[in-house]
């Protein structure tokens, strides 16, 4: 390797190691997503009209957030967040795993799923892709011992804006009278 | 009787020689009193040599240039050569001298000005307000005298001059007119004028000027007296000044006058007449005889006048951090500032006290859950080492360092809900809020003399923190870098 070469290199790591993690900060997914139309069954939809928001925090390769469902699309009648347990209100998502080479989130949501089990929590793993201001993909049960094991649910979901305080509001578990189960806790 | 002849020969030439050179040899230290590890560069200024070769008949003859410009440079060249090659000679050329006072920002302010009342003056002298054109060409004259102008370029302080002149002989003030134009053919003597530009009398008053510059004017003391050169070896920032004129002697030969200026002295101290034919050989007696008398400055500055005991050193840098130990997978950025204190308590040794206040910015993961101020503190003391105008110190200390809202986790819940949610495990967090974390530090500085008692420093420094143990573990070895200005005082 030539010396120019070389000092080019070491220039660029040094540049890198000083100002370049700080460019990569990876917000990509950071904000609200909501559906643009009924959320179609079998998890989700199926029955009444349903329509999901998913709030997220991303932080390099980690995703935080919370998925809420809705009776309107104009996203103002939540499913009573009150009584998550009876009303399927909302649920945390857990291991959110961003995967920057393929653009993909990776979560798992513990709760509720109103098209088949309203009132008892399935695990569920949701692989999404990102496309522009679209999230795209599917969930799918993972729950073992349920009937609904391998059950597929198509979501795509469009960015909406970013996150507000109201836009993470689901029952504190422990407040919940029973616990929130359905809410992933 | 063979070999008295080169003997008598040898003595013929060096005892003119001798003669000629009247340096004083009063200096209480001489060069070879202080040891050579010890001995620093003595700061020497040349400034550009002057001539009074000019000719009367020549004056309103400007299509023929001056015959004596190569000469003149010549010497100045011989004269600087036999000021480098004598040893502990730190040498400004003529150049060097232009460059540092053209470079000297605060004496642009004064040249506007006085190139305004240049203007100013002659406005009023084409208005036929003579009076007001004296007074303001002579205001232009003083200011530029200030700032030095005629070592920097003669011909701006000379305009002004020579404009005086004849302001004061249309104002019918002969006296003063002949004194003024003599200052300016002192200025710029080398100075032609177009013929028939100027009326009869201004002619002959701007003749009789120059033939009396050139026979009586003092060409010993080309840029002034002792106030002027001390003014201007502070502002050049050097031990002596060495300034010479090329003259005609009276039976029409050309010598060079010389004379050397010290700081330490307060004065003129060595004086010659050399004839410019055989120059380069004449000129080391002089130079090694009045260096001989120059004391060499010992590196702790006991001698010299730039460096002393007691010297005070503050400094404002712009300060950037980092850690090598951190809680978070990505380094954070700390941005800041750091004012300090250094002050000489011996030869190369000092104490020093310094404050930084760093805003640490978060990490690209947010692992660092808010931007958070600090406070740190060093102290201790540092072992200097000068070579020319840099200055390298390393300086071990005691570092204290107050944390505000250090609050770090990895785990994403606790960034999104909160650290007081019951999504966020408190077992996930790092909390170092208002701790104070106490170690060691090592710095080294790298001070840099921009003359003027300015001082561009650079900082490299790490420390090690040993309290609390609790704390250490999660935060430790922060490395910053530092660069500022400074000024001793």
């Amino acid at each position: 390797m030539g010396r120019g070469r070389l000092r080019a290199r070491v220039a660029a790591v040094a540049w890198t190691c000083l100002f370049g993690a700080g460019c990569t900060t990876s917000t990509e997914l950071g904000g609200v997503w909501r559906s643009e139309v009924e959320v179609p069954g079998p998890l989700i939809g199926g029955g009444d009209p349903v329509y999901a928001e998913l709030s997220l925090g991303h932080y390099g390769p980690d995703v935080a957030g919370l998925l809420r469902f809705y009776h309107d699309l104009e996203f103002e009648q939540p499913f009573d967040s009150a009584a998550p347990y009876r009303a399927c209100a909302c649920i945390f998502v857990h291991k959110g795993r961003w995967l920057d080479a393929t653009s993909r989130l990776d979560f798992q949501l513990r709760g509720c799923m109103p098209g088949i089990s309203p009132q008892e929590p399935l695990l569920v793993r949701g692989e999404l892709e990102l496309d522009a201001d679209e999230l795209e993909g599917t969930l799918r049960v993972e729950e073992p011992t349920s009937p609904h094991f391998g059950t597929e649910q198509p979501l795509r979901l469009v960015r909406t804006g970013s996150l507000g305080d109201a836009d993470l509001r689901c029952e504190q578990p422990e407040s919940a009278q029973e616990g929130n189960r359905a809410s992933g806790r | 009787m063979k070999l008295l002849l080169p003997v008598a020969a040898a003595l013929a030439v060096l005892l003119p020689l001798a003669s000629a050179v009247a340096a004083t040899p009063t200096a209480s230290l001489a060069s070879t009193d202080v040891p050579d590890a010890q001995k620093r560069p003595r700061r020497v200024a040349l400034l550009p040599v002057k001539s009074a070769l000019g000719r009367v008949s020549d004056l309103f003859a400007p299509e023929r240039a001056p015959e004596h410009l190569a000469l003149v440079a010549g010497v100045e060249s011989s004269l600087g050569d036999a000021l480098r090659t004598q040893p502990y000679v730190e040498l400004v050329d003529p150049a060097g001298v232009r460059a540092r006072l053209g470079d000297d920002h605060s004496s642009r302010a004064t040249a506007r000005l006085a190139a305004e009342r240049y203007r100013l003056g002659l406005e009023y002298y084409l208005g036929l307000a003579p009076a007001r054109a004296v007074e303001s060409l002579r205001r232009s004259v003083a200011l530029y005298q200030e700032i030095h102008q005629d070592v920097v370029g003669p011909k701006s302080i000379a305009d002004a001059a020579f404009m005086l002149g004849v302001a004061l002989v249309d104002a019918g003030n002969a006296v003063a007119a002949h004194v003024a134009l003599k200052d300016a053919f002192a200025l710029q003597p080398e100075r032609r004028f177009r013929p028939r530009f100027f009326a009869p009398q201004v002619e002959a008053a701007l003749s009789a000027a120059l033939a009396d510059h050139l026979s009586t004017g003092n060409h010993d003391r080309p840029y002034g007296g002792h106030e002027r050169l001390a003014a201007l070896a502070r502002r050049l920032d050097v031990d002596a000044i060495v300034s010479a004129t090329v003259v005609r002697d009276e039976g029409g030969a050309l010598e060079v006058r010389l004379v050397a200026w010290r700081k330490q002295r307060q004065g003129f101290e060595a004086e010659a007449r050399l004839p410019v034919a055989g120059l380069e050989r004449s000129l080391e007696p002089f130079t090694s005889r009045w260096l001989a008398c120059v004391p060499v400055a010992e590196a702790n500055g006991a001698v010299g006048p730039r460096r002393r005991q007691n010297s005070v050193w503050m400094d404002t840098s712009a300060s950037y951090a980092l850690y090598l130990r951190q809680p978070t997978r990505l380094s954070f950025h700390s941005l800041g500032f750091a004012a300090g204190v250094a002050v000489d308590i011996r030869p190369n040794l000092e104490w020093f006290v310094r404050m930084n206040m760093y805003t640490s910015l978060s990490d690209p993961y947010r692992d660092l859950l808010h931007a958070f101020n600090s406070v740190r503190a060093v102290a201790g003391i540092g072992f200097s080492l000068e070579r020319g105008r840099l200055r390298l110190v390393l300086q071990p200390g005691l570092d204290l360092h107050v944390l505000g809202s250090f609050i770090a986790t990895t785990d994403p819940d606790c960034k999104l809900y909160g650290e007081s949610h019951p999504l966020c495990s408190s077992a996930t967090v790092s909390n170092l809020e208002a701790d104070v974390l106490v170690g060691l530090n090592i710095a080294t500085v790298a001070l840099f003399d921009l003359g003027r008692r300015f001082l561009l420093i650079g900082r490299a420094s790490t420390s090690t923190y040993f309290l609390p143990l609790d704390g250490t573990d999660r935060l430790n070895f922060p490395v910053s870098v530092e660069l500022g200005l400074g000024y001793r005082f």
